[in-house]
């Protein structure tokens, strides 16, 4: 056996409590997904999954990488016989491992309540399940480089609130540009919600004989739209997990605890959610608050009040586009 | 051949220089001893040449294998100044822990260098104190005995008991076939215990040639006088140690031999007698000199 095939049975073991909490939780949380059509024919809530799936791609970054967010530890870590990208795999494979744990129990779940309709949807849930997580993965992949930026756990769960809203910061900016709409713009948690909204429609059509009305948005939108967005969005994951392993190959440790400067964090994300939220402004003071607000990101940024003269250009220019919507 | 190269190794800390252009070749079994006032690179010397940092250029070998690799890093352990632990975390579960990463770690010698020490292993490493926790990483160290061993600040925390322990395990793993290179700001405690000291100072080691110089700096007489001599008849000579017994007095003085001889010979002594002088005797001096002020003695 190799160290990395021992090192994650020894991480797989020590992460079993924090399964079982999770099980637990996601347990409690779907308890009550059944709705009843009323004509013995039963709806089963799949967004229960979704935001389970949703919020595990979000939390296991932190749970699976923050002890390489502590210098003391990084001493012990990277000097342990094991290449760096492997260590950085193992941690994957561990968050992936749970998803499928966890997802596979919801789903169990869902097949014991659709059943209840008489079956008819096997396919249709396994398929279901194996694009769940297979897209939940990624998406996890995805946040745990946008976490692994951070050289502190308060940046990088900072980071990662920051990255699950920049789609729906930047649809709304397209929305504002563009007066028909604009493209749509779909992060990956968006494209697991539009997915769960495509099984959950076809699942519940066969299983329910019919007698569900299928009802999607997605029925509304181009399914070319709906597909570019979906290629896109993966590739990102891929790409993002590609820069993970690169990246924590040249972790420097030394940076560790130490101010965020990736391009991926702060420096990038102040001004383009600054830009992105930009709208016409007719109050001054709003021009004014919009700049504290900013103010105040770079001080969470540089921990402190002393910023450095790139900020200030930044605050100037971002003033000057506010007084010019004035 | 299995030995340490370490090759034009310089590094930063952003426009801090910490390292700079730094050569050395550790010799096999041998027990390093890396001296330096706090805040001189001791740490991250030992960080660059264990994995834990990548140098800005330089390389480290370990038996001609780059430590960037995992593969390499099996035969070495690092015990760092303030080594990780989970909260939590018991000795048994650190054992487990680390028998992952090296499934030859010896259990019987984990539990018996944990017993002479009577720390416990099913206690929390955070009811340790911090010489217990040193004692508990100091022991997986030598059950792993891996061929290189690096060890940072290693005294630091231990008792009186603890360090002679200590010490008498490390002499018995470079007897073994270990490697050693242990840092310490406090110069007394590597005095006469290591086979060799690298002084780390201003960026860089100061060179062998320049230890050499202020070592042969020294002379070592014994002198037999028909009275009792007092340290006094010596206060002419630059003298180093001055050790009387009866008539015979043994001392150590800095400076040109020639001018030390003429100043012996105007004390008239019965007989003058050169002796070699042992490393030791002279270390203290040597290293505090070289190294500067801020090393504790």
């Amino acid at each position: 056996m190799t160290t990395e095939e021992r090192y994650f049975r020894y991480h797989f073991r020590e992460t079993l409590p924090r399964l079982a909490i999770t099980i637990v939780l996601a347990l409690i949380f779907c308890s009550d997904p059944l709705l009843d059509l009323g004509v013995g024919k039963y709806l089963f809530d799949f967004n229960y999954i979704l935001y389970t799936a949703s919020m595990m791609a979000l939390c296991m970054p932190v749970f699976e990488f923050r002890m390489f967010n502590n210098r003391r530890n990084l001493d012990t870590w990277f000097s342990l016989p094991i290449d760096r990208w492997k260590l950085a795999l193992v941690h994957l494979l561990t968050g992936v491992m749970h998803i499928a744990i966890v997802l596979a129990i919801l789903f169990l779940f869902a097949v014991s309540y659709v059943g209840k309709n008489g079956g008819g949807a096997w396919g249709w849930l396994l398929l279901y399940y194996i694009v769940m997580v297979l897209l939940t993965s990624l998406s996890f992949g995805f946040f745990s480089f946008v976490f692994l930026q951070a050289n502190s756990t308060g940046d990088g769960c900072l980071f990662i609130m920051d990255y699950a809203m920049l789609p729906t910061v930047f649809e709304a900016f397209f929305d504002r540009v563009s007066l028909n709409g604009g493209p749509v713009i779909l992060g990956i948690n968006g494209v697991i919600s539009d997915v769960t909204q495509l099984f959950e429609d076809r699942i519940l059509t066969y299983s329910s004989g019919g007698s569900w009305i299928w009802n999607s948005a997605l029925t509304k939108a181009e399914p070319a739209t709906f597909f570019f967005y979906l290629v896109l969005d993966v590739l990102i994951c891929v790409g993002a997990i590609y820069l993970l392993f690169r990246s924590f190959n040249r972790r420097r440790s030394e940076k560790v605890e130490d101010v965020s400067d990736s391009w991926f964090g702060y420096r990038t994300l102040i001004p383009v959610i600054a830009v992105a939220m930009l709208q016409p402004v007719r109050n001054p003071t709003l021009v004014l608050l919009r700049l504290i607000m900013m103010y105040v990101a770079y001080i969470i940024y540089r921990r402190g009040v002393r910023l450095k003269h790139s900020d200030y250009i930044i605050m100037i220019i971002y003033g000057i586009l506010l007084l010019l919507m004035l | 051949m299995e030995l340490i190269e370490i090759k034009n190794l310089s590094h930063s800390f952003g426009s801090h220089v910490v390292l700079k252009d730094l050569n050395l070749t550790v010799r096999d079994n041998e027990i390093l001893g890396l001296i330096g006032v706090n805040g001189s690179g001791k740490s991250t010397f030992l960080r660059l040449i264990s994995g834990v940092m990548t140098p800005d250029c330089g390389e480290v070998l370990y038996d001609g294998q780059s430590v960037g690799k995992g593969a390499t890093r099996r035969k070495l352990f690092l015990l760092s100044d303030d080594p990780f632990f989970a909260e939590g975390t018991t000795a048994d579960d650190l054992y487990a822990l680390y028998k992952t990463f090296y499934p030859e770690i010896r259990r019987d010698v984990y539990d018996q260098l944990m017993a002479l020490s009577a720390l416990p292993h099913k206690k929390s490493l955070s009811k340790f104190s911090k010489g217990m926790r040193r004692q508990t990483f100091i022991a997986l160290a030598f059950a792993i005995a891996p061929k290189f061993i690096l060890l940072d600040e290693a005294f630091d925390g231990l008792d009186p008991i603890a360090r002679a322990r200590f010490k008498e395990y490390v002499r018995n793993a470079a007897n073994n076939g270990s490697t050693i290179i242990i840092s310490s700001h406090a110069l007394r405690e590597l005095e006469g215990f290591c086979d060799n000291y690298l002084i780390l100072s201003d960026t860089r080691f100061a060179s062998p040639e320049m230890v050499e110089n202020k070592v042969n700096s020294f002379v070592k007489y014994q002198l037999a006088f028909e009275q009792t001599p007092t340290k006094e008849m010596f206060a002419r000579l630059n003298l180093h140690k001055c050790e009387i017994v009866g008539r015979i007095a043994t001392i150590i003085a800095e400076g040109s031999e020639d001018k030390i001889i003429m100043e012996i010979d105007a004390l008239r002594p019965l007989m003058v007698d050169r002796l070699e002088i042992e490393p030791g005797e002279i270390l203290l001096d040597t290293m505090k000199e070289l190294v500067g002020g801020g090393v504790e003695l």
